[in-house]
């Protein structure tokens, strides 16, 4: 302490070269200095994604292991199916795209739906659709895992500080959205509802406890009277984590009756902007769907062949609380859109018409109608005459 | 040695570092000073490297509560709210596993005493940036 403090008068020189010794190194090391706390930052970002990805997948075994098979069997199935992958159709020739990338999306579905049924040979159709949810988790999860790590070695190996700079720079974002995947795994393991659950929500409350049918895969629906206008009220199959084929069901509906039907309003949860409100409801026109493309098409196709006005209705939330289990600002929202329904209902239609609404999303959590009902399978053409 | 352990060991090590950083900080501001009156370059030098270690120590700090801070689990609070079929009295209480939204419980109704509650909700209480951060 007292040669520090002597450090001043004679010593004057000494201080000096230290000084500028420190701006040498510092001259040629820093960036060094730079990359090194950035691989730093990635490596501890890894670890903690590393954490996510095991505890998924451990609570994964878990519940599958409770459905007939044993921890090791359960545990070789899952590893089997982390690094899964789809081929999306080319697009050079457009011409039959939707069919093909729906083709795909079927193989995709059902090689999902026969690998659960393997994993968990007892689980019942809901069970079998949260653990299908959980595994799609685990699949993004894991993929982000080897992403940042390809990156992470792959700037150690050719000491490229851009490779580390952006994966560094992402990393907030990145382990925000790992949390909201290892979050939704909770939701899909209990059968909780998830923000984008809302759209299925709505149409539970519009249904109440009247009489529901299957009308397409994973999709039922129940006909309602609002002020004399009939109404069919569509939604995912609940309350398994299911999100159907609505776009399937409307098609069916609309053909079966001729295009004889008045409007079509559909229900779905958006992604807000930043600023906006979660839970805060916006109107507009077109099919408020976000399903890969399908779903949606055959909506405005057959909308659009019979000269049909499509109504929306949207729920604005963050992407990353249409995953996790739902807000109360969401699930508040719904009493008031039910109202916006009936309004446009009667505002835009006369007594005797033929509507369907239809709820968009995942009908994780949501019950079909206000009773356990007995779903009962029939043509399209049964339910709409 | 357990992970937990080993990050409490690392905490332990840096909040000493820090606080040998602040007091070898605050010896060069004050030694600098006193060597203020005369003027020399060198006590100007020392102050300067002071204010430098205890600027770099409060970064430290900062990020070290901040570590802290992300490391405490925040309670993952999911509720279920029921509605009497016979009085429309609203309870809320903690999500049970197997509820889903629709299902009718037989739970009775604290108003009116009814057997027969609907589940009109199921949500998180926590606050998104606390559930994801």
């Amino acid at each position: 302490m007292i040669s520090l403090m002597q450090l001043g008068g004679q010593q004057d020189w000494l201080s000096w070269i230290l000084f500028i010794v420190f701006i040498t190194i510092l001259q040629f090391y820093a960036q060094k200095f730079q990359i090194w706390k950035w691989m730093n930052d990635i490596s501890n970002a890894l670890s903690q994604l590393k954490s996510y990805v095991n505890d998924a997948s451990n609570t994964f075994i878990e519940e599958a292991s409770k459905l007939g098979v044993s921890r090791e069997e359960a545990d070789k199935g899952l590893s089997r199916l982390k690094s899964f992958f789809i081929i999306e159709p080319v697009s050079l020739d457009p011409n039959g795209l939707i069919k093909r990338l729906e083709h795909i999306i079927d193989g995709y579905l059902d090689f999902l739906d026969r690998e659960v049924s393997r994993i968990a040979p007892k689980a019942d159709e809901n069970k079998r659709a949260n653990l299908r949810d959980q595994l799609e988790g685990i699949i993004v999860l894991d993929q982000i895992y080897r992403v940042v790590r390809h990156y992470l070695i792959l700037g150690k190996r050719t000491q490229n500080w851009i490779y580390i700079a952006q994966i560094q720079m992402m990393l907030p974002e990145i382990l925000r959205i790992a949390k909201a995947y290892w979050r939704a795994g909770e939701a899909f393991r209990r059968g909780l509802p998830i923000g984008d659950s809302i759209g299925p929500l709505v149409a539970l409350n519009l249904i109440g406890n009247a009489e529901v049918k299957e009308i397409a895969p994973d999709v039922v629906g129940a006909e309602i009277d609002i002020e004399g206008r009939r109404v069919l009220v569509v939604k995912a199959k609940g309350p398994g984590g299911n999100v159907g084929k609505p776009g399937e069901a409307i098609e069916r509906i609309i053909e079966s009756r001729n295009g004889n039907i008045a409007r079509i309003i559909m229900i779905d949860a958006a992604a807000k902007l930043e600023g906006e409100p979660t839970g805060e409801i916006a109107e507009g026109v077109g099919a408020a769907i976000g399903d890969p493309g399908p779903e949606k098409w055959k909506i405005e196709q057959a909308a659009t062949k019979h000269g049909i006005p499509v109504d929306s209705i949207v729920i604005k939330m963050d992407q990353l609380e249409a995953i996790t289990v739902m807000r109360p600002e969401i699930a508040k929202a719904a009493e008031e859109v039910v109202n916006r329904v009936k309004e446009a209902i009667v505002n835009r239609t006369r007594p005797g018409d033929y509507i369907i609404v239809a709820g968009i999303g995942n009908s994780i959590g949501v019950a079909n109608r206000e009773e356990a009902a007995h779903l009962i399978e029939v043509e399209a053409e049964g339910i709409a005459a | 040695m357990s992970e937990e352990r080993r990050r409490e060991s690392y905490m332990i090590v840096f909040f000493f570092i820090i606080s040998i950083s602040i007091l070898l900080g605050a010896v060069l501001i004050w030694v600098g000073l006193q060597g203020a009156p005369s003027g020399s370059i060198n006590s100007m030098m020392q102050f300067l490297f002071g204010i430098i270690t205890i600027a770099v120590a409060a970064k430290m700090m900062s990020d070290l509560m901040k570590t802290r801070e992300k490391e405490k689990e925040h309670k993952y609070e999911v509720v279920t709210v029921l509605q009497c079929k016979n009085c429309g009295v609203k309870m809320e209480r903690p999500t049970r596993d197997g509820e889903y939204v629709g299902m009718i419980t037989e739970e009775k109704c604290q108003k009116c005493g009814t057997s027969s509650m609907i589940i009109r909700f199921i949500y998180c209480k926590t606050p998104l940036e606390q559930a994801v951060s």
